[in-house]
């Protein structure tokens, strides 16, 4: 039977503490949101199925900060796409997230979806995860009973769409470990269209350019597998040489052994697994091209 | 429990307001149905189209996603704080200048974006501006004139001049200035009357069952819920149709799609009606689906309907095609496909219904026909047609989706039975599986040429699917027949058009009408036999192509008007300019570009009684009123009406007011559908306004003893040469003392005759539009990418009413031509529909768009008004194959099956090593 949306309940806590005492209380009935671009989609495309009450966590200012600290870069939970895309510190350390936050939807999705929002729904499909993925982020959980943990990235997720997220947990930040001089990093997507798409592959690069070889090689794949994936045999094989298109190539049998793209009504494996291979081409490029202007 | 509203504050256009608003209240609900907000529009719900985005502490937000408790202390900006119409905004103004709007569903929207981008990045190029409105979809405009108005509300000053309003002027619409500022009232803004109910439709999660039962009894007993209605409620007869009735208004016993309307739960608000509905318990047995119309004409498939699944079979032969093609030095053969395509009206589906206390209704909704609404209506209802009266409200666009009749009926039928009125709205997902799509067809071609290129003999099959019902099929197979060889001249011509009965939702009218469909065939076809005969594109069309003396495949001689060599050889030479300013492509990248030659036939042809009609009159007040039953949804029929009345009888616009689409008060014109309405109530109208203007001149002139020939009505009153006689006002009480009538009607019928029902020969249709399209493509050889960067649409008109309105006709047309080309495919699985929303059914956005360069050519028809045809459907159909030619230059790979995806160009192109392009390449 449907639940009547009249019978849902809705929080707007106005602090933090007070967010995680009614999580704490509510557990899993109660569905954190934020700027709601993918609740109230699922919402609506299945209201007998959403939970019986809302959090949203949208008027907490202190999720919304981007801030430098000494080793990393915080960013709070509800960042928007539209706040990280004209961050003056995201554009100087991690132009990856810049341009990954430009490839969000259109405007009106970019002023209110947000990176934790992005990262929580658990899509493989979300553009902001390749990045966190290769920087990599430290994902910052916090509960009323149990305090503050720390997560890597990589172990957020256990599944589609399943994460290390406890019912009494909320997402409150990701820090972002200061790249060391000469680091480049780069987000690329291929979508049905040209604007406002969700995508149907996508990869993030960084790597620090020492001379004009790759070291400390992070590459990440969106779309591809159940969740975002890091690619380590084909990072090995990167390590120590130097970005060009044809070193895609080179190693494109490695890459397509590390992804396991499906059949969908936005792409098919076939095509995936090629463009992996173009999106990689399309990133070692770039990053030959800034290495050539900074050695020039 | 149902929660306590909460008290929220926000600041709306500037006013202060505190507001008590359950929690879960989306923001687009409060501004439109609890402050009256109208202008911000919801067009699918999902944050995809971008006609609910309101301005939020100055940021561009969909209202749809955004929950009301969510923006307390937030100060929010709607179209409705820009402007108004009498004072608007420079934005809004500009839009009204460049003609950017037009069914203007979109358009609120649209503007608080212009608005915000102007603000933001007042330099921004035409590309950037694509890029940053991206998030605000539009059906009809293609874009062009919308970025026009960017760049015009740029320079901050904006005026459209009162004059300028005669044929021929680019006069801007007149319905623009309520459009652009949101004072539009369509359906779903109406008023809520008193005692309004709300309906919500159960629909079937099953594709092919028996239906055996309906249980209401828990839905009824759920509080709010006040009556369920289904099929044994219909008081008159249970099924309908356009071209049959075999079609349940609510399922009796046969379920034969997913989403067929079983039952509507009526209930006191929208909240309530959900909840029944999601009570209604729907007992079914399954039935073997049937997926495809092969499978439907395969021995032993389950039978749809009664006489068999073949719902459609015409034929057509000229000459002996046989023999002909026995004689031919090349034969060739191909196959093509094309997939279903939805309208996407941004307005999805609307009724709102009003008892007349003595057992009648009034129905306002969207539509493409009142008379045919208030027949399907009235018959459901066991209503006499007086009884019923339908009204069109302004309307979101229609493209041949709104001919078929959902809500309305289900509307009518509550207001009836219920004595209350009852306010039906559709979500987007539910336009997008429950109404008619474009029939999916695979169209086999074989022509024989002579040695030097002629073609002597054409063979062509077609097998369509129009799903569970019929719809329009006959009539859409008809004009399948009639265009399928393209305009060419072919002396001997088999053709073999079947539509089947399927499981997959319904199909039925769609811009282009089934010619969209054999046009993409055909002309994809004729650069293959080009091809073959080893001549250009060009020649080959040139040596084949109807001309005023020759005949097309029913044995009809063109006559009159037949622009197509001119649109052909002007698009062509515009394009080859074009090109050559182009700098060279990209690495990794291939150009080419793609001719495609059309006809196609206006009005509803086949001898069908093809009828305008309008009455004009001057009012008391000094005004001349124009009354037809055609209606505007878009393109702009009040203003070409108001133009060609202006025209005649020498006033401005402000002494013409234009009154449509209503079943009681203007003369039945047939449907706004065919391309036809400013053809033939075009010419209705400038008929009636002529004789009035005569009659009441020549009354005139012998009142006050004057020459006729120095009479003339003027703006400012009756005139003789320099001098004003009267006031209209005044002129119009002498002719009441003296007792000459002040209304005249006047009626125009377009010919065609019937087609012969074994040889498809006769009149077909009359007049016939022409155009040529050339598409430019740049073709990414690795990821397959396909982006169109140019577009030449040359379309011979006959006489261009109003230019702005005829451009606009062509980039909007365009826009739906590019989508069917690249990505549009309504897709089933096994029968149930995949692509429910705009997020999985992708339609052109601003940067899928280039600039389209319309070329308008003028061969005046003699018949039609100031020489005028149609314009609506050529300028989709000329560019799917178009683009497919195009694509097909760049790679030297043809595609023939709809849509042309990165998947497939790509699948092609990896099996030719050293193609273009390998050594530079790029990923």
């Amino acid at each position: 039977m449907a639940r009547s949306l009249a019978e849902i309940r809705f929080y707007t806590p106005k602090t933090l503490e007070e967010a995680l005492a009614i999580r704490a209380a509510e557990r899993s009935d109660a569905m954190p949101m934020a700027g709601g671009t993918d609740v109230m989609v699922w919402r609506r495309a299945a209201p007998d199925e959403g939970p019986a009450a809302y959090l949203s966590l949208w008027g907490l200012r202190e999720l919304k900060q981007i801030t430098k600290r000494q080793s990393c870069i915080e960013i709070g939970a509800t960042a928007t796409f539209a706040q990280l895309a004209r961050s003056p510190l995201l554009r100087e350390n991690f132009p990856a997230l810049v341009e990954a936050a430009r490839h969000v939807g259109a405007a009106q999705i970019q002023n209110r979806a947000t990176i934790g929002g992005n990262v929580v729904n658990g899509s493989p499909a979300g553009d902001s995860l390749p990045v966190l993925a290769v920087a990599p982020a430290m994902v910052v959980l916090t509960s009323k009973g149990r305090g503050t943990r720390r997560v890597p990235f990589g172990a957020f997720y256990t599944g589609y769409r399943q994460t290390v997220l406890e019912d009494d947990e909320l997402l409150v930040s990701f820090e972002l470990p200061l790249p060391p001089p000469g680091t480049w990093s780069g987000f690329e997507k291929v979508g049905s269209r040209r604007a406002q798409t969700i995508s149907k592959v996508m990869a993030a690069l960084q790597a620090r350019l020492d001379g004009d070889t790759l070291h400390g090689v992070a590459l990440a794949y969106g779309s591809v597998a159940p969740t975002v994936i890091r690619l380590p045999r084909t990072e090995a094989l990167l390590e120590g040489c130097s970005p060009s298109e044809r070193l895609a190539d080179d190693v494109s049998g490695t890459l397509n052994q590390e992804i396991a793209p499906i059949d969908d009504l936005r792409s098919t494996a076939a095509y995936r697994r090629f463009a992996a291979v173009g999106l990689l081409r399309r990133l070692l490029r770039r990053c030959a091209a800034a290495q050539g202007r900074a050695a020039a | 429990m149902p929660e306590a509203p909460v008290e929220i504050t926000m600041t709306i256009n500037g006013v202060p307001r505190t507001i008590r608003t359950p929690p879960d209240r989306r923001l687009l609900d409060l501004l439109r149905d609890d402050l009256g907000l109208t202008g911000t529009k919801e067009g699918c719900g999902c944050g995809e189209c971008g006609a609910c985005t309101v301005l939020v502490d100055g940021a561009l937000v969909n209202a749809c996603l955004l929950l009301a408790a969510q923006a307390d202390g937030a100060s929010i900006t709607t179209v409705e704080g820009l402007g108004t119409p009498e004072s608007p905004s420079v934005v809004q103004a500009a839009f009204v200048a460049e003609t950017a709007s037009q069914c203007g569903y979109s358009t609120p929207g649209m503007v608080v974006a212009v608005t915000k981008l102007l603000e933001d990045h007042p330099e921004a190029s035409r590309d950037e501006a694509r890029r940053h409105l991206s998030g605000n979809l539009c059906r009809c405009t293609g874009y062009r004139q919308i970025l026009n108005a960017v760049e015009r509300a740029r320079s901050g000053h904006v005026t459209f001049p009162a004059g300028a309003d005669g044929v021929g002027r680019s006069a801007w619409r007149v319905d623009a200035l309520d459009k652009v500022t949101g004072r539009t009232r369509y359906a779903a803004d109406l008023p809520w009357p008193e005692g309004l109910l709300h309906g919500v439709t159960v629909r079937s999660t099953e594709v092919h069952a028996r239906l055996v039962e309906v249980r209401t009894g828990r839905a009824l007993a759920m509080p709010g819920v006040v009556r369920v209605l289904t099929s044994k409620d219909i008081p008159g007869e249970t099924h309908f149709g356009n071209a049959t009735p075999d079609q349940p208004v609510l399922v009796v016993d046969h379920i034969r799609f997913y989403g067929e309307a079983i039952a509507v739960v009526l209930a006191e608000s929208l909240e309530a009606a959900r909840d029944g509905a999601a009570a209604v318990e729907v007992v079914t047995e399954p039935l073997p689906p049937v997926t495809s119309p092969e499978a439907a004409l395969a021995d032993g498939a389950p039978l749809l309907h009664p006489d068999g699944n073949l719902a459609v079979h015409h034929r057509l032969s000229r000459g002996d095609a046989r023999a002909a093609m026995a004689r031919a030095d090349v034969v060739v053969e191909r196959t093509y496909r094309t997939p279903a395509q939805e309208h996407v009206c941004l307005e999805p589906e609307v009724a709102v219904a009003y008892p007349d206390g003595a057992g009648g209704v009034t129905v306002k909704a969207p539509s493409q026909n009142v008379f045919f609404d208030r027949h399907h209506i009235a018959r459901a209802l066991g209503l006499s047609k007086n009884r019923v009266r339908m009204i069109q409200t302004p309307t979101g666009a229609a493209f041949g989706g709104r001919e078929d009749v959902y809500a309305h009926t289900h509307a009518a039928l509550g207001a009836v039975l219920t004595g209350r009125p009852t306010r039906i709205v559709w979500t987007r997902e539910e336009s997008q599986v429950a109404t008619t799509k474009r029939h999916p067809a695979v169209m086999q071609y074989k022509a024989g040429l002579s040695s030097n290129g002629k073609i002597l003999a054409m063979e062509i099959r077609v097998l369509a699917d129009t799903g569970a019902y019929q719809s329009w099929a006959p009539n859409i197979g008809r004009k399948m027949l009639v265009h399928a060889t393209g305009p060419y001249d072919v002396e001997n011509v088999s053709t073999d058009i079947r539509m089947a009965y399927t499981n997959n939702g319904i199909s039925g009218a769609f811009r282009g009408f089934g010619a969209t469909q054999v046009l993409f065939a055909a002309e994809c076809f004729a650069d293959e036999l080009a091809t073959a005969a080893g001549l250009s594109p060009v020649a080959f069309r040139r040596l084949n192509h109807l001309a005023i003396g020759r005949t097309t495949a029913t044995g009809q001689k063109i006559t009159g008007s037949c622009g197509l060599a001119e649109c052909m050889d002007r698009a062509v030479a515009e394009a080859e300019r074009m090109a050559s300013l182009r700098p060279p492509p990209p690495p990794g990248t291939v150009r080419g570009r793609g001719l495609s030659t059309i006809y196609y036939g206006i009005g509803y042809g086949n001898a069908i009684p093809d009828i305008g009609s309008a009455i004009v009159e001057l009012l008391p007040e000094g005004m001349f009123q124009v009354r037809c039953g055609a209606v505007e949804y878009g393109q702009g029929l009040l203003t070409v009406f108001t133009q060609i009345a202006a025209e005649v009888l020498g006033v401005g616009r402000g002494h013409i007011r234009v009154m449509t689409g209503d079943s009681a008060e203007t003369p039945d014109s047939g449907s706004t559908v065919a391309s036809r309405q400013t053809y033939v109530s075009g010419e209705a109208v400038r008929r009636a306004a002529e004789r009035l203007r005569t009659e009441l001149l020549e009354f005139a002139a012998q009142h006050w003893q004057r020459r006729l020939d120095r009479l003339t009505f003027t703006s400012d009153g009756l005139a003789a040469g320099g001098d004003i006689l009267c006031s209209l006002e005044a002129f119009h009480r002498i002719c009441v003392e003296k007792g000459v009538r002040t209304r005249r009607q006047a009626r125009f019928k377009a010919s065609s005759t019937r087609l012969d029902l074994e040889t498809g020969q006769g009149n077909a249709y009359w007049p016939y539009a022409f155009a040529a399209h050339v598409a430019g493509v740049e073709v990414d050889t690795r990821t397959g990418n396909v982006r169109v960067i140019s577009i030449v649409a040359a379309h011979d008109v006959g006489k261009a009413i109003n230019p702005a309105m005829v451009e606009g006709q062509i980039a909007g047309g365009a826009a739906q031509g590019l989508g069917f080309a690249l990505f549009e495919n309504h897709r089933f699985d096994n029968g149930v529909p995949l692509t429910r929303n705009l997020d999985t059914y992708r339609i052109p956005g601003f940067t899928d768009m280039p600039d389209v360069v319309p070329i308008l050519v003028e061969e005046p028809e003699p018949t039609g008004p100031f020489g005028a045809k149609g314009v609506g459907e050529p300028v989709l159909v000329a560019l799917p194959p178009a683009i497919a030619n195009a694509v097909a230059a760049a790679t030297g790979k043809r595609f023939r099956e709809l849509p042309i995806l990165p998947e497939d160009v790509r699948r092609a192109l990896c099996g030719r090593p050293g193609n273009a392009g390998s050594a530079t390449e790029e990923g």
